[in-house]
């Protein structure tokens, strides 16, 4: 044990020994220097900012919200429900009462025309010019009354007036194919 | 509440242990934030960014140093980064080393104070963290970005300073 090297310290070291010893007034006025107190204001900030920001949400947007979930909610049940509930109807067309794409009394009156153009002495007679015009006039109205109903005339008072209408002018016809 | 449980409850961001840890370091590291700017405006600004940080990283704290020395070292360099214009570094002369600087029988802590705050950035940040904090030239060093040649030359400039100041 006695044989172990021994070791000799560097300079240095009680270099920094002496400098520590002769700064004995600075370290004991260091040790007394002064601390200070932060103000509570600072503590609040930090709590403000480690706090979670809330998000404000205004009351217009919880009312968009809940018109979305409804509508949402409200197309869900409709499929559904009426999806498997199809509901339909069929209708057929009855060709009795279409009505005749050819106009009879049409033909008659054109060829009562066609014969006031030869035969002028007849056809420049007041009753006969009278007829004429009544029945100008009742085709003009049946022409209009028949763009009413359409192709399926499915109006009982229409087809009555209709009806009528096609009796005056055949009576006129009748009388004026008398006179001729 | 031990440190270790107080630790894990900040962690959980528990409001309250944030607050006893905030209590318990605020005044010590308050006072170095504002010897280290000189400006209690600044020491404001240092002391709430330092701590939003240990709480924010706290998980990260591994225990190799004490909870006080992770904050201190949180607390010097914001303060550090503070510094508007950190040419800090006075441009010395070569020194002794071992020269000594006689320092009288007594010196006036309050006075001291001043005269700490009035000198110069880089004189001030080394003294303040090798004399005051307890620091070594290697770890101010590292904290400071500078060599270990630097900061016992800053070191040794401002002790001279100081005791020009306190002579006068």
């Amino acid at each position: 044990m006695y044989n172990l090297p021994e070791y000799e310290p560097n300079e240095e070291v009680w270099n920094s020994i002496a400098s520590k010893l002769s700064e004995g007034a600075l370290q004991n006025a260091l040790e007394r220097l002064p601390s200070y107190e932060p103000t509570d204001a600072i503590w609040s900030q930090i709590n403000d900012k480690l706090s979670p920001k809330t998000i404000k949400f205004p009351a217009w947007k919880w009312v968009s919200v809940a018109a979305s979930i409804a509508i949402i909610m409200g197309t869900f049940y409709w499929l559904s429900t009426d999806k498997q509930q199809i509901r339909y109807s069929e209708e057929r067309i009855d060709k009795d009462l279409l009505l005749n794409p050819v106009d009879d009394s049409q033909q008659q009156y054109e060829m009562i025309v066609a014969y006031c153009k030869q035969q002028t002495y007849v056809c420049q007679n007041p009753e006969f010019v009278s007829l004429k015009t009544e029945l100008e006039e009742l085709n003009s109205a049946s022409k209009q009354l028949k763009e009413v109903v359409g192709q399926y005339n499915t109006e009982p008072e229409l087809m009555a007036q209709l009806t009528s209408i096609e009796q005056q002018k055949s009576e006129i016809i009748r009388k004026m194919a008398a006179q001729i | 509440m031990t440190e270790v449980e107080l630790i894990s409850a900040c962690i959980q961001n528990n409001r309250s242990a944030q607050r006893i840890l905030y209590d318990r370091y605020k005044r010590a590291m308050f006072t170095l934030a504002y010897r280290l700017t000189s400006d209690f405006d600044d020491a404001n600004d240092v002391l709430q960014d330092a701590f939003l940080d240990v709480f924010r990283k706290l998980e990260n704290f591994r225990g190799e140093s004490t909870l006080g020395a992770w904050i201190k070292t949180i607390v010097v360099r914001k303060a550090y980064r503070k510094l508007e214009k950190p040419k800090i570094w006075e441009v010395v002369e070569s020194f002794d080393e071992n020269s000594l600087i006689e320092w009288g029988n007594s010196i006036d802590a309050e006075y001291l104070e001043k005269a700490i705050l009035s000198l110069p950035e880089g004189f001030r940040t080394v003294f303040i963290l090798i004399e005051i904090e307890g620091y070594t030239h290697r770890e101010t060093a590292e904290i400071l970005g500078i060599s270990e040649g630097t900061s016992k030359s800053q070191l040794f400039y401002a002790k001279k300073r100081l005791r020009e100041i306190l002579s006068n």
